[in-house]
C-alpha cells in the first residue's frame, strides 16, 4: 500500500513538473496579412523541436507558441527565420506556463 | 490582317496574365508580396478568350483557351523567379474559313526583387521591380510568337487584414522574328482585393472570401512586318476585371471577368469581347 501510495505520488511530481516546464511565448510579427501569411509563419514554428502548438492573431500580428520548455528563443534565432518567411520579427514576451491542451483550449475559447 | 499578326494578336491576350504568388494578390497580374526562401508556389489558370468583330459583312471569330502553369521559387527573402508554361488551344474562323491550333505556348520566366518593404501588425507596403523574357517556345505563327520578348516593371503593394492594393506598370520589348515585328507595349494595372467574409475576425479564422476589382490599361505600339508599318495594328485598351477570391491557408481559388472599356485600336484589328481567367494556387 505504502509502496503503491510512493510511486503514485512520484509519478504526480514528475507529471507536475513537466507541465511547469511548458512555457508560452508571445511573438510580435509585422506583415502578416492573410491565411496564408499565418500558415507560413505557423508552419515554420511548429518544425522547430520542442514546439507544441503555434496560433497567430491576424489583427494583432502575436504569434502564440506554446513550447515544452526545451526551447530558448533567441531575437537573432527568430529575426533570421522571419525574414527568411518575408516578415519582419519585432519583439518576443514570455509569459506563462502552457500545456498544449490548455492552448488549444484557450483559442478555441477565444473563437467562441 | 495576316497570319502572323492574327496570332501574335492571341498570344499578346494570353500573356497579360503575368502569374501573382499565392498570397491575396491580383488575379490578372503580379504582386509584390513575397515568397519564403525555399518555398514553392504552384498556380494553374485557366483562361479562355473571345475576339470576334464583322468587317465587311464578314464574321471574325477567335476564342483562344489556355492551361497555363506556373511554378514560383523564393530564391532569397527579396528575390523569386517564376517559370509559366502555357498549353494553347486557339480556334479561328473567319468567314466560312475555320483553323485550330494546339499546343505548347510560348514560355515565360521572370524574375522579381522586393526593393522596399515597410511591415507593421498586420499590414505591409511593398515595393518590387521585374524583369523576365518570354520564349519561343510554341510553334511560330500558330501557338507562338517566335520571338524572344523582353520585359521589366514595377509593382506597389499595400495589404492589410481588410484589404490589398496592386499596381503595376510593365513595358513589354518586342524583337523581330522572321521579318515581323510586333508592337512594344506599355501596360498599368491596379488591383483592389476586399474582405467581404468573415466580417469578424476569430482565433480560429482560417480562410478570407476577397471581393476583386482590377483595372488594366495597355497602349500598344504598331506591328512592323518587313519594315513596314501595319496600319490595323497598335491602338489603347482599357480593362475592367470583377472577381472573387477565396484564400485559405494552403491554397486560393480565384476568378475574375475581364471585360473591355475601351477598345481603341487602330485599323481593322480584331478587337477582345472578353477574358475569363479561373484558377487555383498552392503553397508546398
Amino acid at each position: 500500500m505504502l509502496k503503491a501510495l510512493t510511486l503514485s505520488l512520484g509519478l504526480a511530481i514528475l507529471a507536475g513538473s513537466a507541465i511547469a516546464t511548458d512555457t508560452e511565448y508571445k511573438l510580435q510579427v509585422d506583415g502578416m496579412t492573410c491565411p496564408f501569411c499565418v500558415a507560413t509563419s505557423e508552419k515554420a514554428l511548429k518544425k522547430i523541436n520542442g514546439v507544441k502548438d503555434a496560433n497567430a492573431d491576424f489583427e494583432s500580428g502575436v504569434i502564440n507558441v506554446c513550447t515544452d520548455g526545451s526551447v530558448n528563443f533567441t531575437d537573432d534565432q527568430l529575426k533570421a527565420m522571419f525574414l527568411k518567411k518575408g516578415f519582419t520579427y519585432r519583439s518576443m514576451t514570455k509569459t506563462k506556463t502552457c500545456s498544449a491542451g490548455d492552448f488549444t483550449k484557450k483559442n478555441e475559447d477565444k473563437a467562441g | 490582317m495576316n497570319k502572323k499578326n492574327t496570332c501574335k494578336l492571341y498570344i499578346f491576350y494570353l500573356l497579360a496574365f503575368l502569374p501573382a504568388t499565392a498570397l491575396a494578390a491580383p488575379i490578372t497580374f503580379n504582386t509584390a508580396l513575397p515568397v519564403s526562401k525555399g518555398e514553392v508556389l504552384a498556380r494553374q489558370q485557366f483562361i479562355v478568350t473571345n475576339l470576334s468583330d464583322r468587317l465587311g459583312g464578314m464574321k471574325r471569330d477567335v476564342t483562344v483557351r489556355a492551361g497555363v502553369s506556373v511554378l514560383g521559387y523564393g530564391v532569397t527573402p527579396k528575390l523569386a523567379i517564376f517559370g509559366v508554361a502555357p498549353l494553347v488551344n486557339i480556334d479561328r474562323e473567319v468567314g466560312a474559313l475555320s483553323r485550330n491550333f494546339t499546343g505548347l505556348g510560348d514560355a515565360t520566366l521572370f524574375a522579381r526583387y522586393e526593393i522596399y518593404r515597410n511591415d507593421t501588425p498586420g499590414k505591409t507596403v511593398r515595393i518590387a521591380p521585374f524583369v523576365g523574357a518570354t520564349l519561343p517556345t510554341g510553334r511560330t505563327g500558330k501557338t507562338g510568337d517566335g520571338s524572344v520578348d523582353g520585359f521589366a516593371g514595377l509593382i506597389f503593394t499595400a495589404a492589410s487584414i481588410n484589404w490589398n492594393f496592386d499596381s503595376q506598370v510593365k513595358y513589354v520589348a518586342n524583337t523581330r522574328a522572321n521579318g515581323f515585328a510586333r508592337g512594344d507595349t506599355l501596360n498599368a494595372d491596379a488591383s483592389l482585393q476586399y474582405r467581404l467574409l468573415p466580417k469578424t475576425i476569430a482565433a480560429n479564422t482560417d480562410a478570407f472570401l476577397y471581393g476583386v476589382l482590377e483595372a488594366n490599361v495597355t497602349q500598344l505600339q504598331r506591328d512592323r512586318l518587313g519594315g513596314v508599318i501595319n496600319p490595323n495594328s497598335g491602338g489603347t485598351q482599357a480593362f475592367l476585371s470583377p472577381g472573387l477570391q477565396y484564400a485559405t491557408k494552403r491554397w486560393i481559388a480565384e476568378t475574375a471577368l475581364k471585360i473591355p472599356v475601351v477598345n481603341n485600336l487602330h485599323g481593322t484589328a480584331l478587337e477582345p469581347d472578353y477574358s475569363l481567367v479561373t484558377s487555383l494556387r498552392f503553397n508546398f
